[in-house]
């Protein structure tokens, strides 16, 4: 274990580290990741990562399937053959609406959960995810469909467009362009439009059902001014064991409260895109989904979180303004960008050390020294541009915020400079972090 | 962009574990389905060894900010606090 020695704030650079070899990502574009800088040439080799990232869980899934093929039921292995042959249809129809598709963060949990399910029956029901993936594929892109699909736990997810309820457990799917007609066992009907404008998708937020309510469809909302949904349907949303210490689960349906987050996140993004605007559209951009955690018990401390597999989509209970909505979304935003810069290149070796750092008790190793540290330096630029920005209601809080935070990610790069753990392109990334770090530290400062 | 590579790879002192096969942003799905490159299957490999690894999870609450396995189990804290940030100052 390292000590944690903290080091002097402002200047954590450590000595000049031989350059890395050249490698995937052009080295201006890291130095700007490093720095926070949201560039849009950065936005795009990120989102280009992530979906290289999302087709090798897809490819790994293709493995296994057919290393298990053999012993899968006839009905299985068909139905998975179906599943893929509509998603490749899908794509043949409209490339980029099945990207959205598979790129979509539930997406990503979803291959996850599903690679990390032993063979056997639970992985046989693992792969019928596939199902939902394709049908979701299809209508975003158009294709004209019909499919039976067996729903023995009752819903049907479809990522990034929303969730079906069918209480008898089997539902007739019949899709065109983008519009789609839903039809159960019983003879019960849903009947869902497709948008006259934009992305293929059955319209309608909400929940639509018939009377008897065995039959339903809840939509995704849309949050304003971009294609973000909030999501609050996806069982794949949050992970199956919660999120945090305290095992925290999703809002559900009705209680997420979709109209207090779309104003918020309206809000809180003009406030964003008047401090910082080239940050407010790189959050635009990468941000797919955001999750809505339920409330704090016994009004405990406010969460939010990224998952490593789930890219783009920001998990939190709703912030109680639009100040701290901003704060948080530039913060998971910096998770999700190192999470996917973190599988185009290596930052860090695994199985190393733990680390102490000043604030906590218990140690932590290198990765997640790393993510706090550049989550809380996109934050101290965050602060720095809104202490003295255009929101006079933002600029106190920002300034107090700027020097506590200034010091802690001090402490954090003093821990990462020393560290024997990062590969060349993490000490390098470090290096550009504290140049960036010291920069804000000496133009914070009152000049004379 | 370049093409991107699995951890380690390429990078003189960390030479020696499997490159991120290159070519997947733009593949398409039948091509992917077909692909037998000793690059792409040494990945698969690599995914399929650590399924579990791929479950990571950064969270961030008024008290701290760390990261944990996803599922149920030990949490394996490590970031920076964030205590001061939302005036939860439990752990400093």
């Amino acid at each position: 274990m390292t000590p944690g020695a903290v080091g002097p704030a402002g200047d954590v650079r450590p000595a000049a580290p031989a350059a890395p070899a050249p490698g995937p990502v052009p080295p201006g574009i890291l130095t700007a990741l490093a720095r926070t800088r949201p560039l849009p040439a950065a936005t795009a080799v990120l989102n280009a990562a992530l979906h290289a990232r999302r087709m090798l869980l897809l490819k790994s899934l293709l493995v296994r399937f057919d290393a298990v093929r053999g012993a899968l039921p006839t009905a299985a292995r068909r139905r998975f053959e179906d599943d893929w042959a509509l998603l490749e249809r899908a794509e043949r129809t409209d490339a980029q609406a099945v990207r959205a598709v598979l790129d979509y963060p539930a997406t990503g949990a979803w291959l996850a959960a599903a690679l990390a399910t032993p063979d056997g029956p639970d992985f046989q029901e693992a792969l019928a995810g596939l199902g939902a993936v394709a049908v979701a594929a299809a209508l975003r892109a158009g294709c004209r469909f019909t499919t039976t699909r067996l729903l023995p736990a009752g819903t049907l997810p479809l990522p990034g467009i929303g969730l079906l309820r069918c209480a008898d457990g089997r539902a007739r799917l019949s899709g065109r362009a983008g519009a789609v007609r839903i039809t159960d066992s019983a003879g019960r009907t849903l009947l869902l439009p497709g948008p006259s404008a934009g992305p293929a998708a059955p319209a309608v937020p909400g929940t639509r059902r018939p009377a008897d309510g065995a039959l339903a469809w809840s939509a995704l909302h849309t949050l304003p001014g971009g294609t973000a949904v909030l999501d609050d349907v996806d069982p794949h949303r949050v992970p199956a064991g919660g999120i945090g210490p305290t095992a925290l689960p999703a809002a559900e349906r009705p209680f997420s409260d979709p109209a207090a987050w779309a104003a918020r996140w309206r809000d809180a993004h003009a406030l964003l895109a008047a401090t910082h605007p080239a940050r407010a559209a790189e959050t635009t951009a990468l941000v797919r989904a955001v999750v809505p955690l339920v409330p704090p018990a016994d009004g405990g401390p406010p969460l939010s979180a990224t998952v490593r597999t789930a890219p783009g989509a920001v998990l939190a209970q709703l912030p109680a303004d639009r100040r701290e909505l901003a704060e948080l979304l530039v913060h998971e935003t910096h998770h999700t960008k190192l999470a996917v810069l973190d599988e185009l290149v290596p930052l860090w070796r695994p199985g190393g050390g733990l680390h102490r750092v000043g604030w906590r008790r218990d140690p932590r190793p290198v990765s997640g020294v790393l993510q706090g540290a550049y989550a809380h330096l996109a934050l101290l630029d965050l602060w720095w541009r809104a202490r003295t920005g255009p929101a006079w209601v933002w600029r106190r809080r920002a300034a107090e915020r700027f020097e506590t935070c200034r010091e802690q990610v001090a402490e954090a790069l003093s821990v990462l400079a020393r560290s024997d753990e990062l590969t060349p392109y993490g000490r390098e990334f470090v290096r550009h972090m504290g140049h960036h770090h010291a920069h804000l530290g000496v133009t914070a400062r009152p000049s004379g | 962009m370049g093409e991107p590579m699995t951890r380690g790879a390429g990078l003189g002192e960390d030479a020696g574990e499997a490159v991120f096969p290159p070519g997947l942003t733009d593949v398409d799905l039948r091509t992917l389905r077909a692909m037998d490159d000793p690059a792409v299957l040494a990945a698969v490999a690599g995914v399929l060894a650590d399924p579990d690894g791929l479950r990571r999870v950064w969270y961030t609450t008024g008290g701290d900010d760390g990261i944990a396995p996803a599922g149920p189990g030990h949490a394996f804290s490590a970031a920076v606090a964030r205590q001061s940030l939302r005036g939860e100052d439990t752990v400093a």
